[in-house]
């Protein structure tokens, strides 16, 4: 979630955007990508279907901006304008699936959060990481869209039940039945693989 | 594997981001794609924006408000051309008045010529028209009279008198 100093400074750089100030926009670009790389990298899996997937995603933001009324907050916005377009592009893309990982990953194990949260999980400690990081990646491929985007966005992303409610037009119930189900065949495509 | 321990192995997952630099480069490509999209527009999209910048020009306003004033010119002397005297309005109506006399034989006479001969038989013939005295008044005073009338005027009632 955002605080409220993020949004108010959001609010002014889309006041500027739609006046005709395109640079303001760029400074959204450069405070969302981020994260909006997180979504679509996480649902798709390869890194080159992100960045086209994000070049679109922020031209259709572009596009649409003077249509934006503040009924929600930006952050809200690009985030469905992101998982709607990602979803119809993996309904696209089918079954073709990219299970490599790419260069990015390497950056991952020198993090000194992940080296943390890595020491402290026994699995994680006994197996190894760019293996298990591997199969947590196929696993993610073998799930539904709609799951997959809701394990995202829940514990990838970090966004509240309430927020992705909102995000991806469902009901709460309904995003933690589909996370609950997620969450039990995660669990066993990576049991048969600690085990 | 516990719910925890595949939470935390999920949030490791949020630190995977692309090499350092990428979202400059990510920054360039959406201009470019910007750009691209300006250029990919359809035709039609490009001859309606030619079209309206034409005529958002000052010269052109002119131009426009010249030809709206023109065309207003031309209904304005339709309208009054309309409503001058012999125009095909007052043919009818003239046309209506002869039509409208008795002892016309409509079908021998056209319509719109109006012929002096036609104005002729239009009207009622001398000796069919029945004799009608004229209208007198006679003076009642006692003033000499000459014969205006019909009559001599001696064999009138006196009391009418002239009243010049």
């Amino acid at each position: 979630m955002q605080d409220e100093e993020s949004r108010k400074q959001d609010d002014e750089l889309i006041a500027r955007t739609q006046a005709g100030d395109a640079s303001a926009f760029d400074d959204l670009i450069v405070k969302y990508s981020p994260r909006l790389y997180g979504l679509v990298y996480n649902m798709t899996s390869n890194h080159e279907d992100t960045h086209d997937m994000l070049q679109d995603i922020w031209s259709k933001a572009f596009r649409s901006i003077t249509s934006f009324r503040g009924k929600s907050s930006f952050y809200t916005w690009i985030h469905s304008i992101g998982v709607n377009m990602t979803i119809n592009f993996l309904k696209k893309r089918s079954r073709r699936t990219h299970m490599s990982l790419d260069a990015v990953d390497s950056g991952v194990h020198q993090d000194k959060e992940f080296i943390e949260l890595a020491a402290s999980s026994t699995p994680v400690r006994e197996a190894n990481l760019n293996e298990l990081q591997k199969r947590l990646n196929e696993a993610m491929q073998r799930l539904s869209e709609d799951h997959r985007t809701v394990v995202t966005l829940f514990d990838i992303q970090g966004l509240p039940h309430a927020e992705i409610s909102k995000i991806l037009g469902i009901s709460e119930g309904t995003v933690r039945s589909r996370l609950f189900y997620a969450h039990r065949q995660l669990q066993n495509f990576l049991s048969e693989f600690l085990s | 594997m516990t719910d925890e321990q595949l939470h935390a192995l999920l949030r490791l997952k949020r630190f995977e981001q692309p090499p350092a630099g990428y979202f400059d480069r990510l920054l360039q490509d959406v201009h470019r794609r910007q750009r691209s999209e300006l250029l990919r527009r359809p035709l039609w999209r490009i001859a309606l924006d030619r079209f309206q910048a034409h005529f958002s020009e000052p010269q052109s306003m002119r131009l426009s408000y010249a030809g709206a004033l023109a065309a207003l010119a031309i209904v304005g002397l339709g309208a009054a051309g309309f409503l001058l005297p012999g125009n095909s309005s007052s043919v009818r109506y003239e046309t209506y008045l002869v039509t409208s006399a008795p002892s016309v034989e409509r079908a021998a006479t056209p319509v719109n010529l109006l012929t002096l001969e036609n104005q002729a038989a239009a009207l009622p013939k001398l000796e069919e028209a029945p004799f009608r005295a004229p209208q007198t008044r006679t003076a009642s005073t006692g003033q000499p009279r000459y014969v205006i009338d019909a009559r001599p005027a001696s064999y009138e009632a006196t009391t009418v008198s002239f009243s010049f």
